[in-house]
């Protein structure tokens, strides 16, 4: 490491413990440099100063090294005023760093644990393949080539006969392209997508489920059926700030930066395609066709269009309608002239991967009372009723991630993820098994174990159900911090743990699940009194984090209306199994657009009685709808 | 006396707006004053509520209740108080800016305000900056006290700002702003009065910038 009197204009800064460095100008954010390097840090708020979740450790020796720390950022430290911890997004480097990012602040790299359900889907997919014959330069009469294809695609049959421009000067480039010869033509829909010479068999296609945190790419054969490659990885837009208001954010301060975001993603869906189809020993070319889904501010971002109007009321999208686009348009490398279908977004917050989850329930879900929740940052809910589909969003708050939550880890080996109390009232938990780590000490709660905990000392009678702790006679684990004089619960003491501090569980984390749990239930008792339901037939939970909730626990904390736990069907990445629905079959498109135009989507900020039931549903505890007004 | 004093006072912390409304009209019928009731009662109820708010102890619930309780009692003793020598403090125009619909913080600023003896006009929320400036100028009052709930929507209260300045106004106000996305910083950058994590700290620095 260099000494201070060795610094240069440039100087840079290392992160343990990937040992990256990344050089940056003085006086640039720890953060920023981390952003630029590509190395993950978690940040909730973008940067902002707000959150404390960009925590960072400085050895003694390194502290001049960064700029001193301010009262506003010490008051977003951890107790107990330890000099090594400081907050990437406030510590500016002014001279050769290293810091190392400790694991509760790595970013969230949490790949569905499980990335689909099988679904089976009838095949009638949106491309096809037509084998011609085409004759040579001197056939009699002598005609341009484009004439000797138009005649050929009539004598095949071919949907169409119109000769895109692109496609025949994409054509022109293959070797013998004049010659007579065997040409394979691709047709999406009734438009000719791309001509090659030879016979081609394969025909394949791409369903991209692209989230806030993660995407999932499946590489499809759209002759079988079957999946044939399978990609999960963390969304890289990650860095510029962990929720969709935060990418917006920078896409309000520097337009560019619109471009930055849809490159960053449009990239990593290429490798993830190149890597799958490689794989697979697949042709990139014969990758015909495409679907993405996503919240609506994704899709907005990949079609390049400026998703800022999204952020702030009436909170419209600027484009609503599913759109086909090509897919080398958008920077996509997929087989000449590809179509991509982007999924139609009815609301501001109301987009593809809702439809498209709503997409995998069929026709069914019209009949009876079902509910769809999808449970992210921002929860979505569709109430099907007697063939009537209405929608909402909540701002649910990234508690659900473990974000936000003091000892809020993502989901990976030695993340707590369940929580229970003894019936002498002692807390347990369990984490998720490392995998071939030797280290086998606890880190964090991921968000399945917030929810579990807050259930378990709610249960214990260490919580009140107005989520408050009982302090007088209360459980071991409840304690008081001495320095502000709040209580809260230790689950795990700092020598057991990997971080070697201690995994508690505080008064504000209890209020920050209340908040969360607050506006998703009062975003679901909106649409039930808007429809008149008083009993579901079922509540499909969709999502990651819909799927390792135990039914149990969301029903005790009120998270859901009560309903018999097996109502409640978690039903994975549905928004996945959707895209690759309308992949597989171009009906299941129309469908889909069908089924955005007979959405109706509420907007809870519209609606008087908002505040007071979302004040209501603060209670941590099983309340049926028609208490709640009562409390 | 002081029994009547430590009733109210507890009544009006745990929310009890039925009771709470009873205790004061025993008490003025006992001879004390309404301003003795706000100012040893009322107001020290305000600040334990706000207190037990910033720990963590009290939630959204209690300090809505107990905003509203607040509310109703200084209500009651309204016609008392213009009676004798007192008088509001000052009046504060409240509103969540423009693009923004969130109201909860809001309406709970508003509520402690008048609790705290300011006569306060509530603009609702998706306020543009003309119309503040358009009350402004109609009811000059002394405080402007903007809310914004998301990042994207902070930047209508820079704007805001911005209006009642190019109309001449901006000497005229104290601007106060708060909502969960806003810091110090921003308050600072943008030029507002005071910043204030809640909504008790909101009535606080009211108060000192008064005096």
């Amino acid at each position: 490491m260099a000494k201070p009197e060795h610094r240069t204009e440039l100087s840079g800064i290392t992160f343990l413990p990937e040992s990256r460095r990344v050089e940056v100008a003085p006086g640039e954010s720890v953060l920023s440099a981390a952003w630029k390097g590509g190395v993950g840090i978690k940040s909730v708020c973008g940067g902002r100063g707000k959150c404390g979740s960009c925590l960072i450790e400085v050895e003694d020796d390194q502290a001049s090294a960064l700029s001193p720390s301010t009262e506003e950022e010490r008051a977003l430290l951890p107790p107990g005023g330890d000099a090594r911890f400081r907050l990437a997004c406030r510590a500016h480097v002014q001279g050769e760093a290293c810091v190392s990012i400790p694991p509760e602040s790595q970013a969230l790299r949490s790949a569905p644990r499980k990335p689909y359900t099988v679904t089976r889907v009838a095949l009638a997919p949106h491309v096809k393949r037509v084998s011609l014959e085409i004759e040579g330069a001197y056939a009699k009469p002598m005609r341009p080539l484009a004439e000797r294809i138009g005649e050929a695609l009539a004598r095949a049959g071919a949907p169409a006969r119109i000769i895109p421009t692109a496609v025949l000067a994409d054509y022109s480039l293959e070797k013998g392209f004049d010659a007579a010869t065997q040409v394979s033509a691709t047709f999406a829909g009734k438009r000719l997508a791309g001509l090659r010479r030879g016979t081609h068999r394969g025909l394949y296609g791409v369903a991209v489920d692209v989230g806030t945190t993660s995407m999932v790419m499946f590489l499809c054969d759209l002759q079988t059926g079957e999946i044939a490659g399978l990609r999960t990885a963390a969304n890289p837009q990650a860095a510029y700030g962990e929720d969709v208001i935060a990418r917006m954010t920078h896409v309000q301060e520097d337009v560019a930066a619109l471009a930055k975001l849809q490159s960053l993603l449009v990239d990593e869906i290429n490798r993830l395609v190149a890597e799958a189809a490689d794989e697979a020993g697949i042709d990139l070319v014969d990758i015909a066709d495409a679907v993405v889904v996503g919240n609506p501010t994704m899709q907005h971002i990949l079609l390049r269009i400026n998703p800022e109007p999204i952020g702030r009321g009436p909170y419209l999208p600027v484009l609503a309608d599913g759109v086909e686009v090509e897919a080398a348009s958008l920077g996509l490398r997929l087989g000449p002239g590809a179509p991509v279908f982007v999924l139609p977004m009815p609301a501001g917050y109301i987009g593809g991967d809702t439809l498209a989850a709503v997409l995998t329930r069929g026709p069914a879900f019209y009949r009876g009372t079902h509910l769809l929740v999808d449970i992210g940052t921002n929860g979505e809910v569709v109430l099907a009723k007697d063939g009537v589909l209405t929608a909402t969003s909540c701002a649910t708050g990234p508690v659900y991630e473990g974000a936000h939550i003091r000892c809020g880890v993502r989901a990976a080996p030695g993340a707590i993820e369940r929580v229970w109390a003894d019936p002498d009232g002692s807390l347990r938990w369990a984490a998720i098994p490392p995998v071939g780590e030797r280290d086998k000490r606890p880190f964090g709660l991921c968000g399945s174990g917030v929810i579990s905990i807050v259930k378990a000392l709610v249960e214990a009678g260490s919580l009140g159900s107005d989520g408050g702790f009982v302090t007088t006679g209360a459980h071991a684990h409840v304690r008081t911090e001495a320095a502000t004089g709040v209580p809260e619960a230790l689950l795990v003491e700092g020598r057991k743990t990997r971080t070697g501090r201690d995994i508690v569980f505080t008064q504000q984390d209890v209020r920050s699940v209340q908040l969360g749990k607050a506006a998703l239930r009062a975003g679901i008792e909106i649409l039930l009194r808007d429809q008149g339901v008083k009993e579901l037939d079922r509540i499909y939970l969709a999502g990651t984090f819909g799927n390792h909730l135990a039914p149990g626990d969301i029903v005790a904390i009120g998270l859901v209306p009560p309903v018999p736990v097996e109502r409640i069907e978690s039903i994975g990445n549905a928004a996945g199994d959707g895209a690759r629905m309308a992949l597989f079959n171009r009906h299941e498109r129309r469908r889909v657009r069908k089924l955005a135009e007979n959405m109706r989507v509420i907007e809870l900020s519209h609606r008087a009685d908002f505040q007071d039931l979302f004040i209501a549903c603060t209670e941590l505890s099983a309340v049926p709808a028609d208490q709640l007004e009562a409390r | 006396m002081s029994d009547h004093l430590v009733a109210i006072k507890d009544l009006c912390v745990r929310g009890k707006r039925v009771e709470l409304l009873a205790a004061i009209k025993a008490a003025m019928a006992d001879g004390i004053e309404a301003k003795t009731l706000m100012t040893d009662a009322l107001i020290p109820a305000m600040s334990v509520i706000g207190e037990k708010y910033s720990k963590g102890e009290y939630f959204l619930p209690h300090m809505m209740l107990g905003a509203r309780a607040m509310s109703e009692a200084m209500e009651a003793i309204k016609t008392e108080l213009v009676k004798g020598t007192y008088e509001r403090k000052a009046k504060a125009v409240v509103g969540t800016v423009a693009g923004d619909f969130h109201d909860i913080g809001k309406n709970i600023v508003k509520l402690m305000l008048e609790g705290g003896g300011y006569e306060v006009i509530d603009l609702g929320v998706d306020v543009s900056p003309e119309r503040f400036v358009e009350v402004v100028k109609a009811e000059s009052p002394r405080f402007v006290m903007l809310s914004a709930l998301i990042t994207l929507t902070m930047e209508s209260m820079r704007g805001t700002i911005e209006a009642l300045s190019s109309a001449g106004l901006r000497d005229k106000v104290l601007i106060g702003v708060g909502g969960a996305p806003v810091t110090q910083k921003f308050a600072d950058e943008i030029g507002a009065d005071f910043y204030s994590q809640d909504a008790y700290g909101c009535v606080e620095k009211c108060n000192q910038l008064l005096h």
